[in-house]
């Protein structure tokens, strides 16, 4: 039995309200069939995120039981928390806010609206890194050498999708394929592989070294001729990859060129002399270096930032293998890592390893500041750990 | 006659306390995968109306019956100068109506069997965005109680 406009009236005499200080309209509330269920809830959107669902994108909720839930739109990941509120929060279809009465033509008096639910907390967001340790982790389960290799035999290795990526991986979809491309991994037969390092710098190898036998500029390797040339060695599909990895594609009058990258090639040679031991002598690693990296290319220090890191303090000075992508995931878990490998680090050597872990508004400095102590070393400041590290 | 006469709410005033983490057993409650997605499904904005959000302080209890549905709550009058008047049962509150910096969204919950999907597997749990709450009307101060009199023959 709904309420009639007599009523309404009658209350507000009663309650000594003056009708004609309010706009014509009433709701009157009601509760809806479902109000007093719970298959409902709220979530808190910031304004990007609003115009993507009313553009119709889903979102995804992602977790395994043990984890921390996150929700990923396409290209980003937030940390999903229930915010408790003491006040209760009811949501009301058809209810008009008094701008959008006011703007009506037609004027009713009466509108019996239904409260579909309440709720007393509501999903809050919070952007966060996307939680990439683990793609990795997986990958590395099953790394690809060679479609000769006994492992691409036996069916049991662990393999994945791109689904089953999605389905185990805390991240956006933009965020793992941007990772799987810094990774240099490679779809084979629709699962993402990581190659193994060896396999990966033989294909390097068979082509660097036909860009030396062949007199090219190292800007300017043409695809086609690499597919000719090396493709009774490698698959076609490996060699494409490898020269995608490590450089970047260009048309030139309709053929297909690679401008390579001297700092990725560098970069990978030196990985490739320093996982060899687990220390080397500074000066000679630097001459080995030079002598390894393909004819033209200048190997620098600074590229290997987030790879090896050099003792100046030592003697003899010695350069060791440190990659920021073994050292663990998390804020303090990753300092506590840095800081049981050397007491005290300068800001330029460690930046390379904290940088992954600054958020949207979080620096480097504000990182140091979180969670290390500043002193003075021989005129240069240093950071040490807040707490003693066993 | 008062306005909604079958519910009662009580007032303590309150503040929003933030952010336990969500584990997924507190979503799904049942699930025992090892990993799980949930979709959270948008129909798009021709499909999604836009509804608004009322804060009350307090709880809401019904008085003679432990059902809600069906239930008058109260009256929601705005003066002309869009200020919220609300009358539940013997009170009166006065709000605001405040345009939200972050809009809502209200999510539906479907549970798993109820639909399949293109290739005839079960879905899992999801959830359908049903509306969006772009403005909240808050009630926050202690309501005022009407003193009737004489009771009105309508």
């Amino acid at each position: 039995m709904k309420r009639t406009r007599d009523e309404v009236d009658a209350t507000l005499q009663i309650a000594k309200v003056n009708a004609a200080e309010l706009l014509p309209a009433v709701h009157c509330l009601s509760f809806g069939p479902g109000a007093g269920g719970g298959d409902f809830c709220l979530l808190e959107l910031e304004p990007a995120l609003c115009q993507q669902l009313e553009a119709g994108h889903s979102f995804v909720i992602r977790g395994d039981k043990d984890e921390q839930a996150v929700l990923c739109s396409k290209d980003k990941t937030y940390d999903l928390k229930i915010a408790d509120t003491s006040n209760m929060l009811l949501f009301i279809p058809g209810c008009k806010t008094p701008d959008q009465l006011k703007k009506e033509e037609t004027h009713c008096n009466i509108i019996h609206s239904e409260i579909f639910g309440f709720s007393n907390n509501y999903w809050e967001l919070r952007r966060c890194r996307p939680k990439l340790k683990k793609l990795k982790k997986l990958l590395m389960e099953n790394t690809y050498e060679g479609p000769d290799s006994q492992k691409e035999k036996d069916s049991n290795r662990s393999k994945y999708t791109t689904d089953d990526l999605l389905d185990q991986i805390q991240a956006s979809e933009d965020e793992i394929m941007t990772q799987l491309q810094v990774l240099n991994a490679c779809e084979i037969g629709g699962y993402w592989r990581i190659l193994e390092f060896d396999y990966e710098m033989k294909l390097l190898n068979h082509v660097t070294q036909l860009v030396d036998s062949e007199s090219w500029s190292f800007n300017k390797v043409p695809l086609s001729t690499c597919l000719q040339e090396l493709g009774p060695l490698e698959p076609e599909e490996m060699i494409e990859h490898c020269l995608k990895c490590y450089g970047k594609k260009y048309i030139d009058e309709g053929e297909v060129y690679f401008e390579l990258s001297a700092d990725k090639i560098c970069r990978a040679t030196a990985q490739m002399l320093l996982q060899n031991a687990v220390k080397f002598n500074l000066a000679e690693f630097q001459e080995v270096w030079q002598q390894s990296v393909p004819e033209g290319m200048i190997t620098r220090l600074d590229q290997l930032k987030g790879l090896a890191l050099v003792d100046r303090n030592s003697r003899p000075e010695i350069i060791f293998l440190l990659k920021v992508d073994d050292l663990p995931e998390g804020d303090q878990e990753r300092f506590n890592s840095l800081f049981s490998i050397r007491e005290k680090w300068t800001e330029e050597d460690i930046a390379p390893y904290i940088q992954d872990l600054c958020g949207e508004k979080q620096t480097i400095g504000a990182l140091l500041t979180k969670y290390s102590r500043s002193s003075m070393q021989n005129g240069v400041k240093v950071y040490n750990s807040r707490r003693p590290i066993s | 006659m008062a306005a909604g006469g079958s519910v009662v709410a009580r007032w303590p005033c309150g503040v929003a306390l933030s952010g336990r983490h969500c584990s997924l057993f507190q979503l799904l409650f049942k699930d025992g995968k090892l990993m799980v997605q949930i979709v959270i499904s948008s129909a798009g904005a021709g499909g999604l109306a836009e509804w608004v959000l009322m804060g009350l302080p307090g709880e809401i209890e019904a008085r003679y019956s432990t059902v809600l549905a069906g239930n008058l709550l109260g009256d929601l009058h705005y003066t002309s100068e869009g200020i919220p008047v609300l009358i539940v049962g013997h009170h009166i509150l006065y709000g605001k109506i405040i345009h939200l910096e972050k809009p809502f969204a209200v999510l539906v919950k479907h549970t798993p069997g109820e639909y399949c999907d293109e290739l005839g597997s079960e879905t899992g749990t999801w959830y359908l965005v049903t509306a969006l709450i772009k403005n909240k009307i808050l009630f926050k101060t202690r309501p005022k109680p009407i003193i009737t009199n004489i009771p009105k023959k309508v």
